[in-house]
């Protein structure tokens, strides 16, 4: 079998040939499915459904009669099988109603929806995805392979306000860069502002979701995950490998260290250090 | 939206903007730079302009002679800081229409105004002088924008209200909603944000508010002078807002409250009671906090 050969794993069981991946409650004869770990249903519907192939633990090939490839993480095998094998590769290309504006470059095989319009100085990667409708403007450097989903706006001036002696709010104008590394990944209707004077900065290898607002100045460090509709407030840092839960707030100017984690909903007021689990309002440490 | 400028410019001449006296030696500045992004400094509460091993410091306290070739003492060094870097270290863009933006010819736009790539402006929209609305926005429905105003990339100003009403069946109606956004001088209205059309009542947003990004106004809500709505807002139907008020990230409003004057809502907060001028709230349901202890928390952060 090729999925096994590919994974560098033994098969058991009969080899079928397998047509299209499919979800463990509707697959057929000639799909591969994934099962995350052993569980007394999902044995069951294992043997009613009968897949061609699945990608499952160590329990569950004992217990199957389905034709499997023994994973220590069932998931991300399943992930490469999907990337290799099932995934349309689309030509790279940049639709006529996208704007450009002359003075932004734009690197190799990197794809823009439609209507998207790019700005001034914008510096975009190779193997950069950009969906419809997204927003680049000032001084903004997208490393390689990130993604843009739509309607996102990046490099929007800054939400920074002072009183002047009348009382009138006099904006603060940002002058400063947006730098994102590689394989960054920003969802549909987020916005990152530009910094102050410095750079918002996020690594390598970051994913953000959803409606995530990302502030003036934030440093978001390598291979974290911030969730749907999360506000990280002006000049704040968070570590690498954090874990960040829907509908959180992180306050201006708090350090979140390495591997923290942030419940749901939480409201951080105050540094965490590495590797502790807030949540609540205001969020606290959990034991 | 700003562009950085090189531009050369004396202390002095800085010092004579601000209508303050310059402390030290004048010399000739060549960039701006934030006290986050200059290392050497251990004060935090000025702004630092640098020149080479040239450097000179807007603060509110003096300054050692040894940190820098000159200061100049400002009441407020951050608000002081953008009036020198609009004055003499950005250029704003030209104002004007960009050519794929799509105008219904019945809009009336005011002088000077400009309109980002994309952006859709309906048939019964008025826009004031000098006004900035930046790429992909739509702003359709009855719409009154005053002049000054900036809109940024995305926003959706006069979408449909949610406004749905169950009828006899329990199937939820949805009626036609043909209320008035009222938006007022030198609001700013931050990316992907919306404000809702009401049914027959008017959405009013008064002078110099600011909202910030992802913000949702619902519909017939009305928001009082400089009032501030910072990133992930939700202030849902028919809640009036007073003058003054702050409210911090990601808090939710309950239809058809009263928010007075002057008051502080806390980040994440849920708000279902009307809330009294002047006082601070935080937490899910929101609670007043008692000026002792804010008091103390204030003292907590200047010691930390």
């Amino acid at each position: 079998m090729h999925i096994a050969q590919f994974l560098g794993k033994t098969l058991q069981g009969e080899p079928n040939p397998i047509f299209k991946p499919a979800n463990l409650s509707d697959c057929g004869p000639n799909d591969i499915v994934w099962v995350k770990s052993y569980t007394q249903e999902r044995l069951i519907l294992l043997e009613k459904r009968q897949p061609g192939l699945a990608i499952c633990d160590m329990k569950t090939s004992e217990k199957t009669t389905v034709p499997t490839i023994l994973s220590e993480n069932p998931r991300l095998d399943f992930i490469r099988v999907l990337n290799h094998f099932y995934l349309e590769k689309r030509e790279a290309c940049i639709h006529p109603t996208a704007i450009i504006e002359k003075s932004a470059t734009v690197g190799k095989d990197v794809t823009i929806g439609a209507y998207a319009y790019i700005g001034h100085d914008v510096l975009i990667g190779d193997g950069c995805n950009i969906g419809t409708g997204v927003v680049i403007e000032g001084k903004v450097c997208l490393g390689n392979r990130c993604v843009i989903k739509s309607n996102a706006a990046l490099g929007g001036q800054g939400f920074g306000f002072e009183y002047d002696e009348y009382g009138n709010l006099i904006h603060f104008p940002h002058l400063g860069s947006i730098i994102t590394e590689d394989d960054v990944w920003i969802g549909s209707c987020s916005t990152v502002e530009i910094g102050t004077l410095g750079a918002t900065r996020i690594f390598r290898g970051s994913k953000i979701d959803d409606l995530v607002q990302v502030g003036h100045n934030v440093t978001v460090g390598r291979n974290t995950l911030i969730m749907a509709n999360t506000v990280l407030c002006g000049g704040c840092s968070i570590g690498e490998r954090c874990w960040i839960a829907p509908n959180s707030v992180i306050k201006e100017k708090v350090n979140i260290g390495d591997n923290v984690t942030v419940g749901l909903g939480s409201v951080v007021l105050r540094d965490v250090e590495d590797g502790v689990v807030v949540a609540g309002v205001p969020a606290k440490p959990l034991q | 939206m700003y562009r950085i400028k090189k531009f050369e410019i004396r202390a002095s001449e800085i010092a004579d903007y601000l209508n303050e006296q310059l402390v030290g030696n004048d010399f000739i500045i060549t960039s701006p730079h934030s006290i986050r992004t200059y290392k050497s400094s251990e004060h935090s509460s000025m702004e630092v302009n640098r020149s080479r091993s040239q450097i000179l410091i807007i603060s509110d306290h003096p300054v050692p002679v040894d940190l820098c070739t000159g200061y100049i003492i400002s009441q407020n060094p951050d608000l002081d800081l953008a009036y020198i870097l609009r004055e003499f270290f950005s250029t704003a863009p030209i104002n004007q229409i960009h050519s794929s933006a799509m105008i219904s010819e019945e809009a009336r736009i005011g002088r000077n105004v400009m309109v980002g790539a994309h952006t859709i402006i309906g048939p019964d929209v008025t826009i004031g002088d000098n006004t900035k609305i930046f790429h992909n926005v739509v702003i359709n429905g009855l719409v009154h924008i005053g002049k000054f105003c900036v809109i940024k990339d995305g926003a959706v100003i006069g979408s449909e209200g949610w406004g749905f009403i169950d009828d006899e069946d329990g199937i939820p109606f949805h009626p036609p909603q043909l209320g008035l956004i009222s938006i007022e001088d030198r609001v700013w209205i931050g990316s992907n944000s919306t404000i809702e059309r009401g049914m027959i009542e008017e959405t009013v947003i008064h002078a110099d508010v600011k909202i910030d990004d992802l913000v949702h106004v619902g519909a017939g809500s009305h928001l009082g002078q400089k009032s501030k709505l910072t990133a992930g807002v939700v202030v849902a139907s028919h809640v009036t807002i007073g003058e003054n008020v702050y409210i911090a990230p990601n808090a939710v409003i309950r239809e058809e409250l009263n928010i007075d004057d002057d008051v502080v809502i806390g980040m994440g907060a849920v708000v279902i009671n009307n809330l009294t001028s002047g006082n601070r709230y935080v937490g899910n349901p929101a609670r007043l906090i008692r000026k002792k202890k804010r008091q103390t928390d204030d003292e907590k952060d200047t010691v930390s």
